[in-house]
């Protein structure tokens, strides 16, 4: 058993460390899918490397081995530690209570979804009478395509420009299926917690995505600012009310300044840099653990 | 029609419905046409509201010699129960839906409300 099993632990740990610069610094477009995917790499590998540490314990339990016909000294030389064994079983567990959660979580919000779907001929955009300022998009089903769904409220607190860049903002969320990104990025981080930090990073990505995509279809990034703002101040709790989201307002500001600020060249070569060897580390543990992976399934079945 | 076309013509729906909405009393054709900026072919404009009412999401009613145009609120109502629905049977739409804004600090509201008046004030000409 070697040591690179531990690797995707502590690249887990690494990456989830490396979100922030990403979000900082990364093209929102690149840095969303290169996300999204190393994260899935990591989560997968480190569950591999959970599944082997368990596993080569199982097969060093010799009554246990010996009743299911396999080799008792299979697991070579450099045993797993006890310990390193109960600590991952109980990490495998939890992954899998986290898991099961999320895939029963996210199931049950898509079917609510689709019972939302009772009057889809009536086009992209649907309007619902309320004092909220709502906007939306509603992710394409199999059986319908996406929708914009946006309160009439948020629709008088816009003019006409301003309008137009919300529409544009919700229709590059459904257009690239954003909804897909939000997904994996949500399935890595239930098979591996570690990468929780990934999850929100991914979503403020997607949202810079879908504002420089408005700001491209409306020619201003000016402007796509001015609506973002308006927006926000509009949906904004009045004094009185008790409850105020630090964090998640936080993000509304630095989409507003990234929107005034283009990103330097020198910020999308760091970006590059740095997610390049995120995924070359990724993708070499990946491949380190599948290899140990395969090498206890030949242990199982004792011609190792 | 092709794609991109029947495209277009759907997101030119979706701009007139929301500029309906956004006005406080029936909009006439030509009324819509100004507020969408008026580059729009006045017949564009004409054919995008009369699919809009066939489709049940504006109601129109005699104005002079032509329509004046107001969106269906019944329609909206509708959207609206289904929507509560949806939000009422658990917290956890967050997993499909995400919002356009978030909400503000104090702080960041202040600098954005300012920042807002000087947008405001000197136009948006810039490209």
């Amino acid at each position: 058993m070697r040591t690179v099993v531990y690797i995707p632990l502590v690249c887990a740990l690494a990456l989830a460390a490396g979100v922030p610069a990403i979000v900082r610094s990364a093209p929102p477009r690149l840095g969303a899918a290169v996300l999204v995917t190393v994260a899935l790499g990591v989560a997968l590998a480190a569950d591999a490397a959970l599944v082997i540490l368990v596993g080569a314990r199982l097969i060093d339990a010799a009554p246990l081995a010996s009743l299911l016909g396999w080799r008792a000294e299979a697991s070579g030389p450099h045993p797993v530690p006890l310990p390193v064994s109960v600590a991952a079983a109980a990490c495998a567990m939890v992954v899998l209570v986290l898991g099961l959660a999320e895939w029963r979580r996210s199931s049950a919000a898509a079917r609510r979804l689709r019972a939302l779907r009772g009057h889809d001929e009536t086009g992209e955009l649907v309007v619902v009478r309320s004092s909220a300022l709502l906007a939306f998009a509603l992710p394409a089903t199999r059986t319908s395509p996406g929708r914009i769904l946006v309160s009439d409220g948020m629709l008088r607190a816009l003019d006409a420009d301003e309008r137009r860049v919300l529409l544009a903002h919700e229709r590059s969320h459904l257009r690239h299926r954003h909804d897909r990104y939000r997904r994996l990025v949500g399935i890595a981080a239930s098979l591996n917690p570690l990468l929780r930090p990934a999850v929100g990073a991914v979503d403020f990505l997607l949202e810079r995505w879908a504002d420089e995509d408005a700001a491209g279809e409306v020619g201003s990034r000016r402007l796509t600012a001015r609506a973002l703002t308006r927006a926000a101040v509009a949906v904004s709790p009045r004094p009185g009310r008790l409850w105020q989201p630090s964090f998640a307002s936080e993000r509304v500001s630095r989409r507003v300044s990234a929107l005034l600020a283009p990103p330097s060249a020198h910020g999308r070569r760091l970006a590059l840099l740095l997610m390049v060897s995120l995924g070359l580390i990724g993708a070499a543990t990946a491949a380190a653990a599948a290899h140990d992976l395969a090498h206890l399934f030949d242990l199982l079945r004792g011609d190792g | 029609m092709n794609d991109r076309l029947r495209r277009e013509a759907g997101e030119l729906e979706s701009e007139v419905l929301a500029a309906l909405w956004a006005a406080a009393r029936p909009l006439t054709p030509g009324e819509v046409r100004e507020e969408l900026g008026g580059s729009l072919a006045y017949t564009t404009v004409m054919t995008t509201l009369s699919r809009l009412h066939d489709k049940g999401v504006v109601d129109r009613r005699r104005s002079g010699r032509g329509y004046a145009y107001s969106p269906s609120v019944r329609e909206a109502d509708l959207a609206a129960r289904q929507f509560r629905m949806l939000l009422d049977r658990g917290h956890d739409s967050d997993a499909v839906l995400q919002g356009f804004v978030s909400e503000l600090s104090a702080d960041e509201e202040r600098v954005l409300r300012a920042l807002l008046d000087d947008e405001t004030g000197d136009g948006d000409h810039q490209g």
